[in-house]
């Protein structure tokens, strides 16, 4: 929990003064509150502005926004087919299958390098723990024709599968990172107890190991889930026929007019369905997704 | 994380088990004691960590090697290849866009990194006190950090249409504009457009890891400072600001990285346009590689990207390491 502590403890801000004590202050809590209402309309305008939008049928695509076409509100953006006859949810389902798959690939794999590099030492293990860490350094986007080649030799490109395997390797260096200092602030005697009382390794790891690492496991299904949800020159670049794509990626398609005519209000209902997942699972597990930040800045 | 050795002991130490056990150092670092189960455990060791090898060989160091070797090469997306040297640097040298590109990407850098850290610094400012509802702030503020940067993308291309989007509407109903701006015909707005965007998506980030330094400045500090009769802003600066050097470090590299990396948001609003003038490196290299199959060349113009992506890791390290002393 080493590097998890500074998000973990409850934040301790060092309020200026003891509160309420002068008009000073008082005037300092009214500008605060005045200039944070502020900046929370402009932060969340473009959400709830695309939201609105969104259900207010084709007539969103002709007419600037007024007072009436705010109150008709529709579903209709929501349930019909982007040009070529496949629905907004297809798009979707194929994210899904993406950020899911993603998230279960890497959760599993970091778990098990954590462990391994965290607690069962073996010979090269600082040098496993280095070429694990090096694509932090090198992103994909440094290398794009070859790996566009690699997954091509591997009849892996324009799959889902092979869009989930680059996804989880260029996850890994965070992931492993957290999931190794996890399992290095387990206290040792915890785990030597359970392997005194005659566990295999594997059963100590699962049974007394992963629920002792779980706040890790969450950070990490979380962050690999959000990116892959939101991933796009990847998906852009391998997926290529248009029943695969992610929803990111198709609706690029909707936007350049390749289903023809640009449809505003289908736009912003992809957008719509594109952002809502996230923030639903950021508003539920905030805590891990802000210690998952903290944790992998301050290495 | 060495540098939070007391904050990490105590944590630890608060969480030790009475060693009924044996006697061994708590804290994670090395640890070397062959011992008769200690092979066993060994090779357990490294057959967990093999998956990780493994996707981590075959998905970033074959292509690391590759791109090395496609950039000495003449190579189509079909057909044959063949082995040109060092040819693609020697065109690289003389390709004008490339060169443009790199400058764009450098300047949309220079623009966006002040802002970011600036922002973000003042909006920690803003939520690092325990008031009332603050967290709510908090949360709004990062919110758009989650989201994926293409979705908002499309959210800021709706707004922003001539006629019918709410940024026009609004400025023609206060007199401003007709309604019609085309803010991404412009390289200008267009520029802006991508600033903005950037840094409402991200400032989240950089606000979270300036809360989290200034709440690590020890209190007795702020405290004994204001006996000694220094104002607010003499504290900000004086205290506050030399005690998280290292934060502000880590924001600066973090916005480096990401605006050189630059993508999304310029391929689906600008498409680089109007003539190249918002084109980012990576929107060339895509463009060089996809539109035009150029392989071989593109795998040159990686390199040099490559090469960047080195240094600045290099720099972020000498930065973090030389940091402060909190």
């Amino acid at each position: 929990m080493a590097s998890q502590s500074i998000a973990a403890a409850p934040p301790a801000p060092p309020a200026p003064g003891a509160p309420g004590r002068s008009a000073w202050h008082r005037a300092g809590q009214a500008l605060f509150y005045l200039a944070a209402v502020v900046f929370a309309g402009l932060f969340l305008f473009p959400i709830v502005w695309a939201v609105l939008r969104s259900l207010q049928g084709s007539s969103a695509d002709v007419t600037p926004p007024t007072l009436s076409t705010l109150i008709h509100l529709t579903l209709a953006n929501y349930t019909g087919l982007l040009g070529t006859g496949t629905s907004l949810w297809h798009y979707a389902g194929n994210s899904l299958i993406a950020a899911l798959g993603t998230a279960m690939l890497t959760s599993v794999v970091s778990t098990l390098a954590g462990y391994g590099l965290a607690r069962l030492r073996f010979p090269g293990a600082a040098l496993a723990f280095i070429i694990i860490l090096a694509p932090f350094m090198i992103p994909f986007q440094a290398m794009l024709t070859s790996l566009f080649t690699v997954l091509v030799w591997l009849h892996l490109a324009n799959s889902l599968p092979g869009l989930i395997l680059v996804y989880s390797t260029f996850q890994l260096p965070f992931c492993v990172y957290i999931m190794r200092n996890s399992f290095a602030s387990v206290p040792k005697e915890i785990e030597d107890a359970a392997l005194v009382d005659g566990s295999s390794t594997m059963s100590v790891l699962g049974r007394v190991m992963v629920p002792l690492v779980m706040p890790g496991i969450v950070t990490v299904v979380l962050f690999a889930f959000v990116f892959a949800w939101n991933e796009f020159l990847a998906a852009l670049m391998l997926l290529s026929s248009d029943s695969r794509m992610t929803l990111p990626v198709a609706l690029n398609n909707l936007a350049t007019g390749l289903y023809g005519r640009v449809d505003f209000g289908k736009l912003d209902a992809g957008a719509v369905v594109a952002m809502v997942p996230c923030l639903v699972l950021f508003l539920i597990l905030q805590r891990a997704y802000v210690r998952g930040i903290t944790a992998g800045a301050l290495k | 994380m060495d540098r939070d050795q007391p904050r990490e002991a105590g944590a630890v130490a608060v969480r030790r088990v009475p060693p009924f056990v044996r006697r061994r150092p708590v804290s994670p670092p090395r640890r070397r004691r062959p011992a008769p189960l200690a092979r066993a455990r060994a090779r357990t060791g490294f057959l967990l960590t093999a998956p990780a090898l493994i996707l981590v060989s075959v998905f970033f160091v074959l292509p690391l090697v590759l791109v090395c070797w496609m950039s000495l090469h003449n190579w189509p997306l079909f057909g044959a290849t063949k082995f040109t040297g060092l040819h693609n640097y020697n065109q690289l040298l003389h390709d004008r866009t490339f060169g443009d590109s790199l400058l764009f990407t450098a300047e949309y850098t220079a623009i966006v990194t002040p802002i970011q850290v600036t922002a973000g610094y003042l909006l920690a400012v803003m939520v690092r006190h325990r008031l009332r509802g603050v967290g709510f702030f908090r949360t709004v503020f990062f919110m758009p950090v989650v989201v994926g940067f293409a979705a908002t993308a499309y959210v800021f291309l709706i707004m922003l249409t001539p006629g019918t989007g709410v940024i026009n509407a609004i400025g023609h109903a206060l007199g401003l504009s007709n309604g019609q701006t085309n803010w991404l015909a412009s390289p200008g707005l267009g520029l802006l457009v991508t600033v903005v965007l950037l840094t409402w998506k991200t400032v989240g980030i950089a606000m979270i890891l300036f809360m989290a330094g200034m709440q690590a400045v020890p209190e007795e500090l702020h405290e004994a400072a204001k006996v000694d009769g220094a104002g607010w802003w003499k504290r900000e600066y004086k205290v506050t600001l030399p005690l998280i050097r290292r934060t502000t470090a880590l924001v600066l590299v973090l916005t480096v990285a990401g605006a050189i990396l630059s993508f999304d948001q310029f391929f689906i609003l600008t498409h680089g346009g109007p003539d190249n003038a918002t084109l980012t490196a990576v929107l060339w290299i895509y463009t060089v590689a996809f539109f035009q199959y150029r392989f071989g060349y593109a795998a040159a113009l990686s390199i040099v990207l490559l090469l960047l992506l080195i240094l600045l890791s290099v720099a972020q390290i000498r930065a973090l390491r030389g940091g402060d002393s909190g």
